[in-house]
This record gives C-alpha cells, sequence and structure tokens, in this order.
C-alpha cells in the first residue's frame, strides 16, 4: 500500500494535468491510468489523431483541387499511411506526458482505479490488485462513445470514432450520423480521399448550437465539396446490405433508405462511470455525469470530478482548466471556478469553426443591447493571398459598454484566430481596446480586428 | 530663478479653473506673454499669458485638471536652455480624442488598476473607480467590482440629469418620482455610421447644454408673442445714424433701441427683473440686462451692468464693447455674471420669431425677430389705411413659478409701445 497527498484516476488532459499542478503545489502525486498508453482519448484517440488525419486530409484536397506551379499526375491516396501517421503522433504525444509525470515527480500506477473506501483507491491490472491511499481523490475518467442500445459496432461496416481512426480502409461511401464537431471532422476527412459522404443531422443545422449563419457558410462549404447533408433528419435504423450497410433515416419528407459501404456514428458521448465504486462512496451522479459544485467537489468527502465525467463541455482544455481549478481549490489558492462563458470550442474541419462566449441570438435572448461587428475573409489581403476566402470571424459585443460578448469564426485558421478574442474576453478588454491593437500585415488576425472596429461602426477595409 | 505660475483670479466670483490645453511642453521656451495654456472656468474661457520668457521646465496639472484660483500651474525658468523644439500650437488639440464621451482625464484615476471594460462601465455610468476593491488578477478592478459597488450604492444613476436637476427633482428618487423617470429615461442608443462625423462636447458647450436641460426642468416656460411696428425706430435711425458712425466709429444697432425699451419696461413691471430664492420671489433692485452674442465658440451673454443708467448712445457703447471683448474671448468673469434679464438677437435671417430658454437663475428672456416690411393697417387721420411698415415679432418666455399671464402679456405690451412710440435720443 502507498500512501499520497492526491490519487488522479485517469491520465487524460484532465487528469494529468491536474497531477502536474498538484505536484507544482508541492503534493505526492499519483495517477492511475488503466490503458498502456497514458494522455487518455484526447490523445490517443481523440483530439491529437484526428489533426493528423485532417491535414493529410486538408494537403490531399489542396493537391487534387490543383496547386499553382505543381504538375500531378495519377494522385493515389495511401489512407493507411495516413493512419500510421496519426498512430505516430498519438504515441509520440503519450510518451511525452509519460516525461512530464517523470519530470514532475508523479507516480504512474498502472491499472484500473476504483473508490474502495474514504481516502483509499483501489487499483486492479494484470499484475493483481493494490490500494492507494490518499486523502483526495481527483476522478478524471473522462469518457466514452455514446452507442446506441442494440447496435453492433463490428469496425468493419457500423464504426465509431475509435474504430474509424484504426481503420486504413478508405470506404466508398459513407452515412455519418451526427452533425457536430466528431462526425463533421470524419465527413471533410474522408470526403477529401473521394468517399462519398452524407451527413445526418436531427436539428435545422449543422453544429447545433453553434453560430446559425456559420453554420451555414459550412453547409454550402460541404455540398461544394459533394458531401450530402440531410438536416432536420433522424437515424432510424442500421441493417447489413450485401457488402454494406442499409441506413434508414426519417426527414422531413419522410423515410428514407441510405446505402453505404459503412457507417459511422458521432452522436455524443456519455460519462465514465461505471466501476468507479462511486455509489458506495456516496457520490451522485446527475445525468449520467458526477454532480460536482463550483469547485468540482462532489457529495463525497475528499472526492473531486473533473473533465468529461462532470459533463458538457465536453472539450479537453475544458477538462485541463478544471483539473488545475480543482487542485487549487483543495490547495486554498483559489476562491472563484471557471468562466465557461470564455472557454471556446473548436471544429477542426476546413472551412474551421471556432466560437467562443455567446452567439449573436444567445446574446440577444438575454436582453443584451447588442452590437455585432462581422468581417467576411474576403476582405482581408492574406486571406486572398493563400486562396483562404471563404468565412467570416463575427464579433458580438454589448452596445453600450463595448464588453465582448462572443465570437464566432469560420474559415482558414479560425481555431487559431479565436485565441486572441478569448484573451481579451479574460483580461475584459472591450472591442476599443481589440481594435487599437496593431495586427501585423497581412495575417488572417487584422480581420479580428476590423470585426472589434466594425462593433463600432468603423471598419477600416471592409 | 525660476517662476512659479499660478492659476490667476479671473474675476471675483470665480473659484477654480480647468486646463484645457497646454500650448507648449515641458522644456520648451516660452516668450513673455505668449499663450501658456488654455484655462476654462465656469463663466469663462481665458487663454493663460506667460509672465516671463524661460524655459517650461515643468508643468505640474494635467490638461483636464481642474484647478483652484491661485494653485500652481508651472514652473518657467529664464535662465534653462531648451530641450525640446517648439511644438506647432494645434498639435495638442488635434491629438485630443474624438470620442463621443470623452475619456476620464487620467490625472482624476491615478492609483486604480482596472480592467479596460471595467473602466469603460465606470465611465458610462458616471462613478469613480476610487474605492472600489478589486479581485481580479494582482488586486486588478473586474467587471464584476463595478457592477457590484454600482448595485450596493444607493445613488441615483445621475448620468442623464446633470447635477443640479439631479439634486432639486431626484433625490432621494422613489420608484415614479421625476428623479426616477430621468434616471430610467433611455433614448435610443446612437449607432455609429460610417459617415457620422463626431465632435466631442468643448467644456463649454457642456456647459451649455446642463444649462438649457437645468432651465427648462426648474422653470415652466410660458411664451407669448407681440408684433411691433418699428417705424418710428427705422426713420429715427435712419436719420441718425451716419452721424452716429462719424462720431463713434461704429454702427448704430437697433439691439440699443430693445434694449432701453426693456429697462423700461422692467421698471414698470419690476416682477420680470426677479430671481426665484428658496421659496421667495426677489424683485431685484439693480436691472442689468444680458445681451446674448455668437461666438464662434458657442453662445455667451455678457451683461450690461446697471443697464437703466445709461443713454441710448451708452447702450450702445457697452454693447459693442462687450460684443468685441466677447469675439476676441476676451470677456472677464464679471462680465457675464450677474444678469437680471437677458434679450437674444439670433441674427436676421430665416427667424421671424422664436422663443428663447430662460437664462437662469433669471425668470425671462426676450428674443429679437427680424424685421421685415409687412402691409398693416395703420389709422390715418382717425380712417383705417394700409401701410407698409418694417416690423418685428418680440417674444418673451417667462418663467410661469412667479409670472402669471397678465404680467407677463403686460411687460411685453410696455416693450412694443415703448418701441412703437419712438421716444429715443442720442
Amino acid at each position: 500500500m502507498s500512501s499520497y497527498d492526491l490519487a488522479v484516476i485517469g491520465s487524460g488532459p484532465g487528469g494529468y494535468v491536474a497531477a502536474i499542478r498538484a505536484a507544482q503545489l508541492g503534493l505526492q502525486v499519483a495517477v492511475i491510468e488503466e490503458e498502456d498508453r497514458l494522455g487518455g482519448v484526447c490523445l490517443n484517440w481523440g483530439c491529437i489523431p484526428t489533426k493528423a488525419i485532417l491535414k493529410a486530409a486538408e494537403q490531399f484536397a489542396a493537391v487534387r483541387k490543383g496547386v499553382p506551379g505543381l504538375v500531378v499526375e495519377g494522385l493515389t491516396p495511401d489512407y493507411g499511411a495516413v493512419i500510421d501517421a496519426s498512430r505516430k503522433a498519438a504515441d509520440r504525444l503519450s510518451k511525452g506526458v509519460a516525461g512530464l509525470m517523470k519530470k514532475n515527480r508523479i507516480e504512474v500506477v498502472k491499472g484500473r482505479g476504483r473508490l474502495v473506501g474514504k481516502g483509499q483507491v483501489g487499483v486492479t491490472s494484470g499484475d493483481g490488485e493494490s490500494v492507494v491511499e490518499a486523502p483526495n481523490v481527483i476522478l478524471a475518467s473522462g469518457s466514452t462513445e455514446f452507442i446506441l442500445p442494440g447496435l453492433d459496432v463490428d469496425g468493419e461496416r457500423v464504426l465509431t470514432s475509435r474504430e474509424a481512426l484504426a481503420s486504413k480502409r478508405l470506404p466508398a461511401s459513407l452515412v455519418v450520423i451526427g452533425g457536430g464537431a466528431v462526425g463533421l471532422e470524419f465527413a471533410y476527412s474522408y470526403a477529401a480521399y473521394g468517399v462519398d459522404v452524407t451527413v445526418v443531422e436531427l436539428e435545422d443545422q449543422l453544429l447545433p448550437g453553434f453560430d446559425a449563419e456559420a453554420a451555414q457558410v459550412l453547409a454550402s462549404s460541404f455540398a461544394r465539396r459533394k458531401v450530402k447533408i440531410l438536416t432536420r433528419t433522424a437515424y432510424k435504423a442500421v441493417e447489413h446490405s450485401g457488402a454494406g450497410v442499409a441506413v434508414t433515416v426519417e426527414g422531413e419528407k419522410g423515410e428514407e433508405i441510405l446505402l453505404a459501404d459503412q457507417i459511422l456514428f458521432g452522436i455524443g458521448r456519455r460519462a465514465r462511470v461505471e466501476n468507479l465504486g462511486l455509489e458506495e462512496l456516496g457520490v451522485d451522479l446527475e445525468k449520467g455525469f458526477i454532480a460536482v459544485g463550483e469547485d468540482y467537489r462532489t457529495s463525497a468527502e475528499g472526492v473531486w470530478a473533473i473533465g468529461d465525467v462532470i459533463g458538457p463541455p465536453l472539450l479537453a482544455h475544458a477538462a485541463s482548466e478544471e483539473g488545475v481549478a480543482a487542485v487549487e481549490f483543495m490547495a486554498g489558492e483559489r476562491k472563484r471556478g471557471i468562466d465557461y462563458g470564455r472557454v471556446p470550442a473548436c471544429v477542426y474541419c476546413q472551412p474551421q469553426v471556432a466560437t467562443v462566449g455567446l452567439t449573436e441570438d444567445q446574446a440577444r435572448e438575454r436582453g443584451r443591447d447588442v452590437a455585432v461587428g462581422k468581417i467576411p475573409f474576403v476582405a482581408s489581403g492574406k486571406a486572398v493571398g493563400t486562396g483562404h476566402t471563404e468565412g467570416f470571424v463575427k464579433l458580438v459585443a454589448d452596445a453600450r459598454y463595448g464588453e465582448i460578448l462572443g465570437c464566432q469564426i469560420i474559415g482558414a485558421d479560425a481555431t487559431e484566430l479565436i485565441a486572441e478574442v478569448t484573451l481579451a474576453m479574460e483580461l475584459e478588454s472591450t472591442v476599443r481596446e481589440l481594435g487599437h491593437t496593431t495586427h501585423a500585415h497581412p495575417t488572417l488576425s487584422e480581420i479580428v480586428k476590423e470585426a472589434a472596429l466594425a462593433c463600432e461602426g468603423r471598419a477600416l477595409n471592409f | 530663478m525660476p517662476i512659479t505660475v499660478t492659476m490667476p483670479q479671473m474675476g471675483e466670483s470665480v473659484v477654480e479653473g480647468t486646463i484645457e490645453t497646454w500650448s507648449v511642453r515641458e522644456g520648451e521656451w516660452i516668450e513673455k506673454d505668449q499663450t501658456l495654456c488654455e484655462m476654462t472656468t465656469d463663466k469663462v474661457d481665458a487663454e493663460i499669458p506667460a509672465p516671463a520668457s524661460g524655459v517650461v521646465t515643468r508643468l505640474l496639472v494635467a490638461e483636464g485638471e481642474t484647478v483652484d484660483v491661485g494653485a500652481d500651474l508651472a514652473i518657467i525658468d529664464p535662465a534653462a536652455e531648451a530641450t525640446v523644439a517648439p511644438s506647432a500650437p494645434a498639435r495638442a488639440a488635434s491629438a485630443e480624442p474624438v470620442s463621443p464621451s470623452k475619456p476620464a482625464p487620467a490625472a482624476a484615476e491615478p492609483a486604480a488598476k482596472a480592467s479596460p471594460l471595467a473602466r469603460r462601465i465606470a465611465q458610462e455610468e458616471g462613478v469613480s473607480l476610487e474605492g472600489v476593491s478589486g479581485s481580479g488578477t494582482a488586486g486588478r478592478i473586474t467587471k464584476a467590482d463595478v457592477v457590484d459597488h454600482l448595485s450596493s450604492s444607493s445613488r441615483a444613476p445621475a448620468r442623464a440629469a446633470p447635477p443640479q436637476a439631479a439634486a432639486k427633482a431626484a433625490a432621494p428618487a422613489k420608484p415614479g418620482s421625476l428623479g426616477d423617470l430621468l434616471g430610467r429615461m433611455r433614448v435610443p442608443r446612437y449607432a455609429p455610421q460610417p459617415e457620422d462625423r463626431i465632435i466631442p462636447f468643448s467644456s463649454i458647450r457642456r456647459r451649455i447644454a446642463e444649462h438649457m436641460i437645468v432651465s427648462k426642468i426648474v422653470s415652466p416656460h410660458v411664451g407669448t408673442l407681440a408684433e411691433v411696428d418699428m417705424h418710428a425706430i427705422v426713420q429715427f435711425r435712419d436719420r441718425v445714424k451716419t452721424r452716429f458712425r462719424e462720431a463713434n466709429g461704429y454702427s448704430l444697432t437697433y439691439l440699443p433701441f430693445i434694449v432701453q425699451a426693456t429697462v423700461r419696461a422692467l421698471k414698470e413691471i419690476p416682477r420680470i427683473n426677479s430671481t426665484v430664492v428658496d421659496e421667495n420671489i426677489v424683485e431685484r433692485a439693480g436691472i442689468h440686462v444680458g445681451v446674448a452674442v455668437e461666438t464662434e465658440r458657442g453662445l455667451v451673454v455678457p451683461v450690461v451692468r446697471n443697464t437703466d443708467h445709461y443713454s441710448l448712445t451708452g447702450l450702445a457703447d457697452q454693447i459693442e464693447t462687450l460684443a468685441r471683448r466677447a469675439r476676441d474671448r476676451k470677456l472677464t468673469a464679471d462680465d457675464l455674471a450677474g444678469g437680471t434679464f437677458t434679450i437674444s438677437n439670433p441674427g436676421r435671417e430665416g427667424n421671424l420669431y422664436g422663443f428663447a430658454v430662460i437664462n437662469q437663475p433669471q425668470v425671462g428672456i426676450l428674443r429679437m425677430g427680424e424685421i421685415v416690411k409687412r402691409p398693416i393697417v395703420v389709422q390715418h387721420d382717425g380712417e383705417d389705411q394700409i401701410a407698409i411698415r418694417p416690423m418685428m415679432y418680440l417674444a418673451l418666455s417667462y418663467d410661469h413659478r412667479i409670472i402669471d399671464g397678465v404680467t407677463g402679456n403686460g411687460f411685453l405690451y410696455r416693450v412694443a409701445r415703448n418701441l412703437e412710440e419712438g421716444d429715443f435720443e442720442v
């Protein structure tokens, strides 16, 4: 039996970051991870490998479309090599996390962790059972793909993102159920290699909850790439049909059967709360997620929870911030929780979509007097020069005080551009400071500045 | 030996002034009597000249800062050598931020560390950040701190209403009261358009605006209008104007006639020459008529003191002198103080008649219309005839708190009659 100040169950972006912050504050920390590789879903089966695939897809699409000065004869995709590259990236980062654990003198305990008593975590592994003692335990067990009851995910014809990330075969056709971030990133990647993709979304727009105008731009862009988009359409059933699948969906015009090689489900994630000993220790759940207060305490003394397991937003960076916050609350170094109005969310297909804070509609619903600055990418010299004219930056501000309420960006590098606005919000900058900041020319970031100026009716280049 | 320049006494009623712009920078050479800075007081704008030639070694007051009479403004060292080349005087003016709401001068909020949003909210709501404790990183004042401060302080949102009106009508602002109404009143917000030109209020414009609002709130205005046949005065003036010009060096206008006719009527009806002090009407012994003069920086109202002591020529002289000083921006605060009644002459074209806003704390203001030839019915040898006469509308705005219709009309009638009778001499 070994004793620590803090035990963290799960080494994903929530758990490992919480562990490092705790170590910085002088705590003795153990991280318990059941997988061979550290880093959780994000590093191994989510954020990171998908970025490798998306980049390869983007480059393939660019070459297929034609790059000035580049003559290509016989363009053949090698999707297996793409998957290999994505695994290599994941492995490298996972080793990086292991290095960080060593550097911060954090003990990594291999095995499945489970609360077995107050201040006690039982660890089950191939080597047997052990107990880790710590007065504080952070549950960071994350989430897993949500799978409809009775659905047979065989990895051949029926997949979730997990299977798709290991599948080296490019299907001829694919039905994606779910027009959210996961579904669209796979839809984009596969379509880039010429796969015939259909996206089925229940709501009336892609990326439900995101800015409707951005979703519209995205839908048009996908349509140009020959991706079929079915919104207001419900998935009903899937059956094997020949070598592929027959997918029954129901749209406004009634039922329809889509035939394809594969079906990929990207309909959400659920918390991993099984076999954690929650009930025994009196850790309450709420709608399937672990219930926590603003300081990430659960209903059981000494038990904290962060990341996907506590519910939306299911985002790696939110989990990391929660990990840091939980540890700082634990150490008495923090008074305020995280302002989720300043947590950005990004989608990495092309054009990229990034959002932080409120959309225009949400701000108006809250009774704010709103000033909107919307600048299209086509107004930017850099965007025109590099051929990325698709999209816009939309900055939503309070009309009276200039408070930045939110920002939605669709277009090239949107996921990088959003950082500036997030920082501005964190520092409580108004649109005036943002508009007064010198932005290098030519850069896409100039569009953000212009949007800030536009909020005050004084855009210079639009 | 360095000389300290202090805020001069600019008139007996002036106690403080605001430095609008410095005309020199630190380290710059200045000649004696060259403008050191532009200063505004609640009565008058003025340029402060350098008392001696030398290098301006220190500027002790920030632009926008208000200081008491006698306060140190700058240090000039006649023996020092200039370290800075003279700057174009226009530089300071053009550097002024062109924004509808001028940020609070830096000097007013010296040490408060606050986020831009917190500062903006404080500025928009007209509250000081002084005394607000910051909960942000390193004690920075955040939006939440200002919002807490606003909701905890019971002060009425005095932003829309000027201090005087707020004090009179709004404190404490009970729900449904005038103060509450003024506080809650939100006009549709201005949405900036690309071609719009935004001119920030100068301090004189701000004072005019506040004065106008206060006057309209404090005094219930009633307007009454009289038609004056200026035949006798036009004839009189035509007869004497050449001689007058030769003797005095400037033209005889109609204004001195109006002033004199008004003074006579004020003597007859002293209620118009009064003011309200608490719940008393004070009929003033002295008659001091202000004459509104348009200048490029705005409207000013210099006062002809003891107006009733002057002959027509004397009045013409006084008015000419004051108008010239106004145009040259040489008026002192005392030139503007102490009026008991005001006459406004807003120029000729497009001005049949109009009602002016009362100049507080007076209770009446007379406004001249343009003189236009019109056919009117006159009696000649006991018979009605149509004649062409130079006619003028005279509009009186009076304070209905203390002046009733009969009094107001009676006064205006007497002014008109005095003019029509044409009993003037030079």
